[in-house]
This record gives structure tokens, C-alpha cells and sequence, in this order.
């Protein structure tokens, strides 16, 4: 009898140091593929590498050329409005979306495969579809517009100081929604049902049933897609580059085209790491205020 | 019965809704369907409309006889398929130690996932732009297939982990003490099981190369190794040029198999992702 527990054990033992052997190469293959790339992208950061010229380490001067160069203010000041925007955009339609999809509405099973549609384009392919829409010539937003008499002369959307912003933002928030409403939906349909019950019965109506039990529940999803949402955006580099070459002037240059100009219009590598260190130091603080308010709204309740 | 009016007022409320935003996520679509069929001179109209007057089957046709884009298609669909293959054979196993394994790597290793997730993609380029010159591998499908897996191996693993994580410990308890190794569990309890899931990982990391262009734009020189991404990319640039009808076929081919395998697949994506964060 103990004999054969004891042959269990050192069954079980034995798959548990050949479940470590996974494990070593696991950690290997990370540290080789995923660590150690991202490490030597921040090191070069602090070098003047230049293709073709041995790499040096240069402590902070690509930080001080960055500052000097006046666009540091620019380019966080374009891409925290662009993302301010757009992040609220998005949640407030993935929102809605979300919620009409959750409830009996004819035709779901349509609007929810359509839905998917943006999520699933090429980005170059969406900048293809958008050209299309914001051409100041024979675009189709332009022509409804004036046929409404909205507005009195064709605007240039990515041309004009006023706009190109919000056209870049428009596409943004059209790429980024199927996936959030998606995400929110799914969480959506976890509610369980008796919840719901037993609120009418305690009195809520539908606002405080939604305020109080529905919007709690995706908490913990909306902290997640929404973080996505920010990586994405900030990583997005076609739907500027292709629509208004971070243009008018610099209306609308974010960190990641410079960064791509920098290194592989001007060869200036070591420029563009450093500015991925910035933006890696932008995610980090936006992630840091973020947990520090969720604690202090978590403190709050208690 | 005022009840009843009351139900339908709110239902055609919803109904309403649901037309205008849905009209914003589907209009840009709508409207590289209408390029497509459409000769250039409508498309420059003044006036468009979104039902071709005219309809013409002449775009497609200039884009099938460009040998040029047939060779990115095919040239995308290699990579996407060697990347897809490598990601999952490579993370699959890393999923099942990290999801099954309770050691003091486990969170590091996890919280490392979560973290490459977040920095920016320029941060990996510049070093794996620096490693593929130095051997020799920029402008090649071999060098973006590299790319493409470092590239999409932490959300492969992610994915991955949380459906390991989802599959019951007990059976798999199950076949050790019924004598089977791990590694017959693996193929032979385990893999059946979660199929879905390794596929779903597996067909979005076939579509994140498929789509892929930032890399492709800062890694590829020539014609000949140019991906559909890039070949779009190269249509872009000649718009203007009446090549807009053609521009919008191409989109249009581009965006299918994105939009088919989504729409099988992008349920399990979503749980997989919201799921693997929890367990």
C-alpha cells in the first residue's frame, strides 16, 4: 500500500522535473526572442548608432538633441489629445454597441458579424477605404455635407490645421472599436441573470441597476481593452503616416513617425530608440496614475 | 397595451441606434465595395453614390493580370503561414509550463508577457533592423518571418496559457496515474481538447503578419519580396494616378481572409484574452 503511494509520488515527482525541463527553454526562448531585443532597443536609446558607423554609448545627448529639437512638446502634446480623445470615443461606442448587442434587438446575429469588419482590415487597407471618404474632392463626407448644407466649401480633412487631428482620430476610434465592444459584449453576457432579478426586486430601475451592477462588472475588462486600446494607438504609426504624413506642419506627429523618420528616412537610429524610451516612459506614468486611481476609488468604497 | 407601445417605441429607439453607429463601422467598407466595381470616371464624381451607375468588372481585372501583386499575395500568404506554424510550435509548449508550473520564474515569466505588450513597437525595431543586417537577412521573407514571430509571440503565448489553463487538471491527473508520459498527454489528452484554442491562436498570428505593415515598410527593399501590405502600400502612392478603382480592389482582397477567419474565430480570441488574465 505505501509502497504504491510512494511510487505515485515519485511519478508525479518525475513528471514535475520533466515539467521544469519545459520550463528552461520557455524562459530561454523568451529571454532570447522577447527580452533580450527589447532590452538592447532601449540600450541603443543611449548610443549615437548610425548605420554603418560603430555604436557608442552616449549617455543623454539623444535626449537633449530630442528636447532641443522643440518637437518633444509637439509630438506628446498631439498624440495625449489624439489619445484622450479617441480612448473616450471608443469606449463610449464600444459601450453602446455592446449593450444594444446584449439586448433583444432584431437582426443581432448581423450587426454582430458586421461589427467585425474594421477589426479584421489591413491598416493600409483602412487608410485605402479612408482616402476615399476624406477625399476634398470627390469624397463621400464632403459631398453628404454640403448636400445638407452643413457645411459651404469642400474641406481639406487631412490638409486642414483644423481637422487633420480629427481625422486621424476617426480612424483610430473606427479601428480599435469592434474589439472593445466585442470584449465588453462577452463580459456582458457573464451577468447572471438572477442579479438582475433580484435588483428589480430591491427597487432599482434600469439606470441604477446599470450604474451600480453592470458597469462594475466590466470593470476589470475595460481596464484591460482600454490599456490595449492606448498601445495600440500609440503604436500606430499608418493611419498618420499614410493619411496626413504627421501634417499639417506638425498637427498631427506623434512619437512613432518621428521615431520612423528619425531612423529610416535620416539613418539616425539611435535617435529613434530614444524616442521609444520616451514612449515606454508615457505608457509607464499613464499605467502608474491609472492603478493609483483605481486604488484610491478601491479605498473609497471600503 | 400603452405597455406594449412603450416596448416598441424602445425597441425602435435601439433599431435607430444601432443603423447610425453601425453605418460608421460599415460605411468605409461599403465604399471600397462601390470603388471596385465602378470605372475611375465615377469614382471622381462630384457626386458619389454609393450603387455604381456603371458597373464594371475592370478593376479586378487590371489587378489579376499584375503579376506583381500576385507574387505579394503569395509572398504574404508564405510568411503568415511559416509564422503562424512557428509561433504556436514554440509557445505551446512555454504555455503549458506557465500555466501548469508553480515556480518562482512563473510570475516573472507572466509578468514579463504582460509588460512586452506593452512597449513600443519602434523600441524592437531598430535591434532586430541592427541583427538582420548583420545577417544579412533585410529584404528577405526569411529575415520578416523572424520579425513576425518575435513579434507576435507573447500574445500567441497569452492565448495559449489561458486555454491550457482552461483544460481541467484532473484529467490530465487522469492519464498520469494511468501510466501515460507527458508527453502522450500532451498530444494525445491534452491537444484534441484544446484545439480551438491553439487554432484561434495560431490563425491571429496568420493574420497579424497577413496585415502587417510597419515592419514590412521599415524591412523590405525590392519588388520581389514586397508583401501584399507593401504592394498595397505602392497602389496608395499611384492613386491619383486613376488608379483609385484599382486601389480599392486590392483592399478589398486583402481585407477577405481577415474578415472570414475573424468571423469564425474571434469569439474564442476575445475569451482568451479577457479569460487569461483572470486565471
Amino acid at each position: 500500500m505505501t509502497d504504491k503511494k510512494e511510487k505515485r509520488k515519485g511519478n508525479l515527482n518525475r513528471s514535475k522535473r520533466k515539467k521544469l525541463m519545459l520550463l528552461i527553454p520557455t524562459g530561454i526562448m523568451i529571454l532570447v526572442l522577447s527580452l533580450y531585443p527589447t532590452l538592447r532597443g532601449i540600450y541603443l536609446g543611449f548610443t549615437n548608432y548610425r548605420v554603418g558607423r560603430p555604436i557608442e554609448f552616449n549617455g543623454v545627448d539623444n535626449y537633449v538633441g530630442i528636447y532641443n529639437s522643440g518637437y518633444l512638446g509637439i509630438i506628446f502634446k498631439n498624440i495625449g489629445l489624439m489619445l484622450l480623445i479617441s480612448v473616450i470615443t471608443i469606449y463610449v461606442i464600444s459601450l453602446a454597441l455592446a449593450l444594444l448587442l446584449n439586448s433583444e434587438i432584431p437582426l443581432r446575429g448581423l450587426w454582430r458579424a458586421l461589427l467585425i469588419i474594421p477589426w479584421a482590415v489591413p491598416p493600409i487597407a483602412k487608410i485605402s477605404m479612408w482616402k476615399a471618404i476624406f477625399n476634398p474632392v470627390c469624397g463621400y463626407l464632403n459631398a453628404y455635407l454640403l448636400k445638407f448644407h452643413l457645411i459651404d466649401q469642400a474641406v481639406n480633412w487631412t490638409t486642414d490645421i483644423n481637422f487633420a487631428k480629427y481625422t486621424v482620430i476617426t480612424v483610430f476610434v473606427w479601428g480599435c472599436v469592434p474589439f472593445t465592444a466585442l470584449s465588453l459584449l462577452a463580459t456582458l453576457q457573464q451577468v447572471p441573470t438572477d442579479i438582475h432579478e433580484a435588483a428589480v426586486l430591491d427597487g432599482a430601475n434600469s439606470v441604477k441597476y446599470f450604474r451600480y451592477i453592470v458597469l462594475p462588472y466590466l470593470n476589470q475588462t475595460t481596464a484591460i481593452t482600454m490599456s490595449l486600446v492606448v498601445v495600440w494607438i500609440m503604436n500606430d504609426f499608418s493611419s498618420q503616416y499614410l493619411l496626413t504624413k504627421g501634417g499639417p506642419g506638425s498637427a498631427t506627429l506623434t512619437p512613432m513617425v518621428e521615431a520612423y523618420r528619425q531612423g529610416f528616412t535620416y539613418g539616425n537610429f539611435g535617435f529613434a530608440s530614444a524616442y521609444g524610451n520616451t514612449m515606454i516612459v508615457c505608457v509607464s506614468v499613464l499605467i502608474f496614475i491609472y492603478i493609483k486611481s483605481m486604488n484610491a476609488r478601491d479605498k473609497g468604497v471600503n | 397595451m400603452s405597455r406594449k407601445m412603450k416596448r416598441n417605441c424602445q425597441q425602435i429607439m435601439k433599431l435607430l441606434l444601432m443603423l447610425l453607429l453601425m453605418t460608421f463601422v460599415v460605411f468605409p467598407f461599403l465604399v471600397c465595395l462601390s470603388h471596385t466595381f465602378k470605372y475611375e470616371g465615377e469614382i471622381n464624381s462630384l457626386t458619389p453614390h454609393l450603387l455604381p451607375h456603371q458597373f464594371t468588372l475592370n478593376n479586378l481585372k487590371e489587378l489579376f493580370e499584375d503579376k506583381e501583386f500576385f507574387r505579394g499575395i503569395f509572398n504574404s500568404f508564405k510568411i503568415s503561414l511559416i509564422t503562424m506554424l512557428l509561433a504556436t510550435v514554440l509557445a505551446l509548449p512555454a504555455a503549458y509550463a506557465i500555466a501548469r508550473l508553480r515556480s518562482r520564474f512563473n510570475p516573472v515569466i507572466q509578468g514579463w508577457i504582460v509588460l512586452s505588450q506593452m512597449i513600443p513597437v519602434i523600441t524592437l525595431t531598430v535591434p532586430l533592423y541592427l541583427f538582420l543586417r548583420t545577417v544579412r537577412l533585410t529584404d528577405s521573407l526569411e529575415g520578416l518571418v523572424l520579425v513576425y514571430t518575435i513579434w507576435s509571440i507573447p500574445t500567441t503565448l497569452w492565448l495559449l496559457k489561458g486555454f491550457v489553463a482552461g483544460f481541467p487538471i484532473e484529467l490530465e491527473e487522469a492519464a498520469a496515474i494511468d501510466g501515460c508520459g507527458i508527453f502522450r498527454m500532451f498530444t494525445k489528452v491534452m491537444l484534441p481538447n484544446i484545439l480551438p484554442g491553439v487554432l484561434t491562436a495560431g490563425i491571429f498570428a496568420f493574420i497579424g503578419a497577413w496585415n502587417e505593415f510597419f515592419f514590412a515598410l521599415c524591412f523590405l527593399k525590392s519588388n520581389e519580396s514586397f508583401t501584399l501590405s507593401m504592394k498595397l502600400y505602392q497602389y496608395i502612392g499611384l492613386a491619383g494616378q486613376s488608379r483609385d478603382g484599382m486601389l480599392a480592389a486590392a483592399s478589398l482582397l486583402a481585407s477577405l481572409p481577415g474578415i472570414i477567419l475573424f468571423a469564425f474565430f474571434q469569439k474564442y480570441y476575445v475569451a482568451g484574452l479577457t479569460d487569461g488574465s483572470v486565471k
